[in-house]
C-alpha cells in the first residue's frame, strides 16, 4: 500500500511539474530570478540589433515583446541567423534552451541566458513602411502654410539695411 | 513714434518664447536629414510636418510680440522665468509630434511625457517597441536630452547677435546661475563649447569601444553618439530596451561612467579646471558632497548585496551595484539591471541607499538633478557652524565659508534658499510616492519611482509603464518639469496666468 | 557670427584642462574599483 503512493507521489512530480524544460517568456524569467537560477528554459523571440562577436562566443540580444535580455552562444549558432530586428527588418524568431542565470558569475554578475544551439524556426524579413498619402498631403499644405508665414516673417522681423541705419532688433 | 501696445507682458513673452521654439524647430532637420540618409522616407515627413507646425507657431508667436522689442529696458525677472517656463511647456507638444507620428506611442500624453522625460533629462519613457524604431526618432530622443540638458534656452541664449540686456533673467529661468564669464552670451557659448568639445571626445571613445566589443562601424558611430548625448546630459536614455546591457561590456560600462559623471559637473567646475585650476575638483563642495554620497552609497548597497550572496566578486559588485549608485547619484538612469531587479533583489538596505542618492542627486548648474550636492553641503556645514556657535564663547564672531569655484560666506540667506528649495523637491516626492500608493502601488516601490522622477534620474523599478493612470503620468511629468527648472520658473508661469485671468475678469 | 575662437595660444593649455578633468574621472573610478574590491573580500 506504501509503495503504491510512494510511486504515484513519484510520477505526480515527474508529470505534473516541469522537468523538461518549459517555455518562459523573457519578463517570467525576470521576475522569478531568484526561483528560476541555474535552471534550464525554453525561450521564443525575436533577434534584435546584431551579433555581437567574443571571440568563439557570441551575445545575441532577443525581444519576445514582453523584455529583452542576451544570449550567450557559440559562434556558429549566431551565425545561423539572417535576419535582425531593426526599422527596416523583422529579426528571426529564434527558439532554444538555455540555462537561465540570475547572476552570471562568467559575465559579471549579469542576468543572461546561455545556450548551446539555438534554432530559427521563423525566419525574419524586411519591414515594409508604405508612405502614408495622408502625410504627405498634410506635408504638402503645410509648406505651403510655412513658407507663406515665413516670408511675411522675414518681411516684418528681418534687419533691414536700408538708409545704413540698423534695425531695432540689434540694438538692444 | 512708438506704437502703444496693449499686452506688453504677453507680448514680451510671446516673442523671445516664439524665438526659442524657432530655434528648437530648426533642429528638427537633423533627425530628418538622418533618416533620408538611412531611407526612413515616412519618418522624414515625420519629422518635415514636425518641423512646419513648429516653425510656423514659432514665428506667429514673434510676429504678435515683435513691437515689444521696444521696450526691452523693462524686462523683469518674471519674463525671464516665464519664458523658460512656457518655452519648455509649449515645446513638449511639439516635439511630441514626430514621437506621435511614428506610432509607437499609445497616446498624446504618453508622447508629452516621453518628450517631457527628455528634456528634464530624466530617461523613464513609455514609448513602445524601442528595438524597433528609425534611427531618426532614436536620434532625435538622444537630441532632447542634449539639448535640454544643458537647457533650450541657453542654447537660445548662445546665438545672440550682441549681449542683450535682461539675457540673465532668461538663464536663471532655466535653473542656472552660473556666470563662467560676465556676459551671459560668453558664458552660454561656452557651456556649448566644452558639450561640444566632449561630444567629439565622448563619442569618438565610444565608437572606438563600441568597435572593440563588435559592433558594425555604422552602429558603432550612431551607438556611440547616442550613449554619449544621453550619457553627458545624465538624461539615461538608451537606444535599444536593454540599456547599457545591450553591449555586454565593462568596458563600454566605464567609459559611460566617466562621461556620465562628468556631465553631472557644474559648468563653472568645468570652466575652472579647463582653465588651469586642477586643483579646484578636491576644493569644491559640490565635488566634496558627490564623493561623500556616491561612496556611502555605494559601500551601503554593496554590502547589502555582497551580504545576500547574490554578487561575491568585485567586477560583480562594481558592475551591478556600484554602477547603478553612481548612475542614480548623477541623476543619469543608465541601468545595468532590470528595473525590478532594484525591488526583487537589493533588500531594504539597498533600496534605501539607492533611493537617498537619487534625491540628492548631481552639481547644481549642470545637467543633474535632485536636492543637488550644492545645496546638501551647504545645508550640513550651516548645521556643523550653528553647533560650533553653540559651543563655543559667544564673543567669538566667525564667518562661515564654503568653496565653489570660489569661497563664498555661509550666510542666512544663501542657507534659507537651499533649505526651501530642499524642502519643496521633498514635498514633491512625498506627493508622488503618496499617488503612487493611492493606486495601489507598494510604498517602497512608489517611494523609489517618486525619487526617480522627483530627481530627474531615470530608473525605473517597473512603475513607470504605459499601463499607469493617466493621474500619475500627469503628475510625473509636473514633477519632472518642476524638478529640473527648480520650481520658481514654473511658479512664476503660474503666477503670471493668474494675474492675466485676474485682470481679464475685471475688464470683463 | 563666430561661436568658436580657435585660438592656437589657449587651445594647449585648454587641452591640458580637458585631460585633467579626464584624469579626474579615472582616478575616481578606480577608487570605486577599489571600494567593489575591498567589500568583496570581507565575510559579511
Amino acid at each position: 500500500m506504501v509503495k503504491k503512493s510512494v510511486i504515484l507521489v513519484f510520477l505526480f512530480f515527474l508529470f505534473a511539474l516541469p522537468v523538461h524544460a518549459s517555455k518562459w517568456t523573457i519578463n517570467e524569467l525576470v521576475e522569478n530570478a531568484s526561483l528560476l537560477d541555474g535552471v534550464v528554459v525554453t525561450i521564443e523571440a525575436e533577434a534584435i540589433g546584431e551579433v555581437l562577436e567574443r571571440g568563439e562566443f557570441a551575445w545575441v540580444n532577443i525581444n519576445d515583446g514582453t523584455n529583452a535580455i542576451g544570449v550567450y552562444v557559440p559562434l556558429d549558432e549566431a551565425k545561423k541567423i539572417k535576419y535582425f530586428g531593426d526599422y527596416h527588418h523583422t529579426g528571426d524568431t529564434l527558439r532554444f534552451s538555455a540555462i537561465f542565470y540570475n547572476s552570471c558569475d562568467e559575465h559579471g554578475g549579469e542576468m543572461d541566458l546561455h545556450a548551446s544551439s539555438i534554432t530559427v524556426i521563423k525566419a525574419g524579413s524586411p519591414t515594409e513602411h508604405p508612405i502614408d498619402s495622408l502625410k504627405v498631403i498634410v506635408f504638402g499644405f503645410l509648406a505651403f502654410l510655412t513658407l507663406g508665414i515665413g516670408v511675411y516673417f522675414y518681411h516684418t522681423v528681418k534687419p533691414k539695411r536700408v538708409h545704413g541705419h540698423q534695425s531695432e532688433e540689434e540694438t538692444e | 513714434m512708438v506704437k502703444e501696445i496693449k499686452h506688453p507682458t504677453l507680448g514680451i513673452i510671446s516673442y523671445y518664447t516664439g524665438y526659442i521654439i524657432v530655434g528648437m524647430s530648426l533642429f528638427m532637420i537633423l533627425p530628418a536629414s538622418a533618416s533620408a540618409l538611412f531611407r526612413e522616407w515616412n519618418v522624414v515627413l515625420d519629422f518635415l510636418i514636425s518641423l512646419f507646425i513648429s516653425l510656423s507657431l514659432g514665428m506667429v508667436l514673434v510676429l504678435f510680440g515683435r513691437n515689444t522689442r521696444l521696450h526691452n529696458g523693462r524686462l523683469m525677472w518674471k519674463h525671464g522665468f516665464v519664458v523658460a517656463s512656457l518655452s519648455w511647456f509649449v515645446l513638449m507638444f511639439l516635439c511630441a509630434i514626430p514621437y506621435l507620428l511614428s506610432g509607437h506611442m499609445n497616446s498624446l500624453l504618453d508622447a508629452t511625457f516621453d518628450v517631457m522625460s527628455g528634456f528634464t533629462t530624466t530617461g523613464v519613457f513609455l514609448l513602445q517597441d524601442l528595438d524597433h524604431i528609425s534611427i531618426g526618432l532614436n536620434l532625435w530622443r538622444h537630441m532632447l536630452t542634449f539639448i535640454g540638458g544643458q537647457g533650450m534656452v541657453v542654447l537660445a541664449l548662445s546665438f545672440l547677435v550682441r549681449e542683450m540686456a535682461g539675457a540673465y533673467k532668461f538663464y536663471v529661468g532655466e535653473g542656472k546661475d552660473v556666470a563662467l564669464v560676465p556676459n551671459v552670451r560668453g558664458t552660454t557659448q561656452i557651456i556649448w563649447i566644452i558639450s561640444m568639445v566632449y561630444l567629439f571626445i565622448g563619442t569618438s571613445t565610444l565608437f572606438i569601444t563600441g568597435l572593440l566589443i563588435g559592433l558594425n562601424p555604422t552602429n558603432a558611430f550612431l551607438h556611440g553618439l547616442f550613449m554619449f548625448m544621453a550619457g553627458w546630459s545624465t538624461g539615461g536614455f538608451a537606444p535599444n530596451q536593454q540599456n547599457i546591457m545591450f553591449y555586454h561590456s565593462f568596458s563600454f560600462e566605464v567609459v559611460s561612467i566617466l562621461f556620465f559623471i562628468l556631465g553631472s559637473m557644474n559648468f563653472g567646475l568645468h570652466y575652472a579646471i579647463i582653465k588651469g585650476k586642477k586643483m579646484e575638483f578636491l576644493k569644491n563642495i559640490e565635488i566634496q558632497s558627490f564623493l561623500i554620497t556616491s561612496l556611502t552609497g555605494s559601500a551601503i548597497a554593496a554590502v547589502a548585496l555582497a551580504k545576500s550572496g547574490l554578487y561575491s566578486d568585485s567586477v560583480a559588485l562594481f558592475r551591478r551595484v556600484v554602477f547603478n549608485i553612481v548612475s542614480a547619484n548623477t541623476t543619469t538612469g543608465f541601468g545595468t539591471v532590470f528595473a525590478r531587479q532594484f525591488i526583487l533583489e537589493w533588500g531594504p538596505l539597498g533600496m534605501l541607499a539607492i533611493t537617498l542618492v537619487m534625491l540628492v542627486g548631481g552639481s547644481a548648474c549642470s545637467t543633474a538633478g535632485g536636492f543637488k550636492g550644492l545645496r546638501v553641503g551647504i545645508v550640513v556645514k550651516a548645521f556643523f557652524a550653528d553647533m560650533r556657535k553653540l559651543l563655543t564663547s559667544e564673543r567669538r564672531v566667525k564667518i562661515e565659508k564654503y568653496h565653489h569655484i570660489k569661497d563664498m560666506v555661509l550666510d542666512d540667506a544663501v542657507v534659507r534658499t537651499s533649505s526651501t528649495i530642499i524642502f519643496l523637491y521633498l514635498l514633491m516626492f512625498t506627493g508622488a510616492t503618496m499617488l503612487g500608493a493611492y493606486f495601489g502601488y507598494p510604498v517602497v516601490d512608489s517611494m523609489f519611482e517618486a525619487a526617480s522622477i522627483s530627481g530627474n534620474v531615470g530608473l525605473s523599478i517597473g512603475i513607470t509603464a504605459t499601463t499607469m493612470p493617466s493621474a500619475m503620468k500627469i503628475y510625473y511629468i509636473f514633477a519632472m518639469y518642476l524638478g529640473r527648472l527648480e520650481f520658481l520658473s514654473v511658479f512664476a508661469l503660474i503666477g503670471v496666468m493668474a494675474q492675466g485671468v485676474k485682470t481679464w475678469l475685471k475688464r470683463a | 557670427m563666430k561661436r568658436f575662437n580657435f585660438n592656437r595660444a589657449t587651445f594647449k593649455s585648454d587641452a591640458v584642462g580637458y585631460a585633467s578633468e579626464i584624469g579626474w574621472m579615472v582616478l575616481y573610478t578606480i577608487a570605486l574599483f577599489l571600494l567593489s574590491w575591498i567589500i568583496s573580500v570581507i565575510p559579511w
